[in-house]
């Protein structure tokens, strides 16, 4: 179990659902290596309609363009070790978007019951710690 | 017999997924043209290639067969148009989802009509030769 709050580096992946590393989904290879490393969490969504650097048209709602759908895969970490992991996550990745955004985060906790929270308590000060406001 | 029907099949649902995308990727998001084009052309094939080959002794069952419940019904598809109509309607484009229900019908029906016409003639032509 763990938790935080914080500053930290929201990475964000853009690939295709049919994207493969080593014969398997690369989305599902890209989260079990971020849960290997012990990376605070990562998310995986299935987008709905999109198109990208092949300007290659995907959306749900026409047979022929759902083949392909867009896959969002979101990981909150350090900065450290997001970049620490960018070379092997290039490596990887044949083609698709990746940035970075800095986000504070203000809950992040496992599963608990009222009483048992005292450990995880949520950050409401919501202020930068290098200044500013958010 | 359903080896033939295999192989039709096969081919037909193949280049439904190369044509109807090249077609589809121009197209756009707005409108299921590939999957139009494709249930038209395989129409006009089907009225054509099945009044042709039973006119004829040359092409056997199993090639008949091959070439419209194989190609044809592989080719041609009801379930995607019904999905992609349904789809129109949930994004609220009625108007759209009937405009491709009517086309989908009005020109299949023409398309094979006008295959079976194009049989009768290439038909009568060969009688004249």
């Amino acid at each position: 179990m763990h938790g935080f709050t914080g500053e930290r580096v929201l990475m964000r992946i853009h690939i295709g659902e049919r994207d493969k590393y080593r014969g398997k989904p690369l989305y599902q290879q890209i989260v079990e290596l971020l849960r290997a490393r012990h990376y605070a969490g990562a998310t995986v969504t299935r987008a709905i309609m999109g198109y990208g650097a092949s300007s290659r048209l995907h959306t749900d709602r026409i047979e022929m363009l759902s083949l392909d759908l867009p896959i969002v895969v979101e990981c909150v970490e350090t900065e450290p070790r997001i970049l620490e992991i960018l070379p092997e996550l290039d490596a990887m990745i044949g083609g698709g978007l990746v940035t970075l955004e800095r986000v504070k985060v203000i809950m992040y906790r496992p599963h608990l019951p009222e009483e048992e929270r005292a450990d995880w308590p949520t950050d409401f000060s919501v202020s930068w710690e290098r200044g500013g406001k958010v | 017999m359903l080896w033939f029907i295999a192989a039709g099949s096969a081919v037909g649902g193949v280049t439904r997924y190369l044509l109807g995308t090249l077609v589809q990727q121009r197209a756009g998001l707005a409108f299921p043209l590939g999957t139009l084009i494709i249930n038209i052309t395989g129409s006009l094939i089907l009225g054509f290639v099945l009044r042709y080959a039973l006119a004829t002794p040359a092409i056997s069952a199993e090639v008949r067969a091959l070439l419209t419940t194989g190609f044809c019904g592989g080719y041609t598809t009801f379930s995607t148009f019904s999905y992609e109509t349904i789809a129109l309607m949930e994004e609220g484009q009625h108007l759209r989802a009937s405009v491709y229900v009517l086309l989908s019908v009005v020109l299949g029906l023409a398309a094979t009509f006008l295959g079976i016409v194009g049989a009768r003639e290439v038909l009568a032509l060969r009688e004249r030769l």
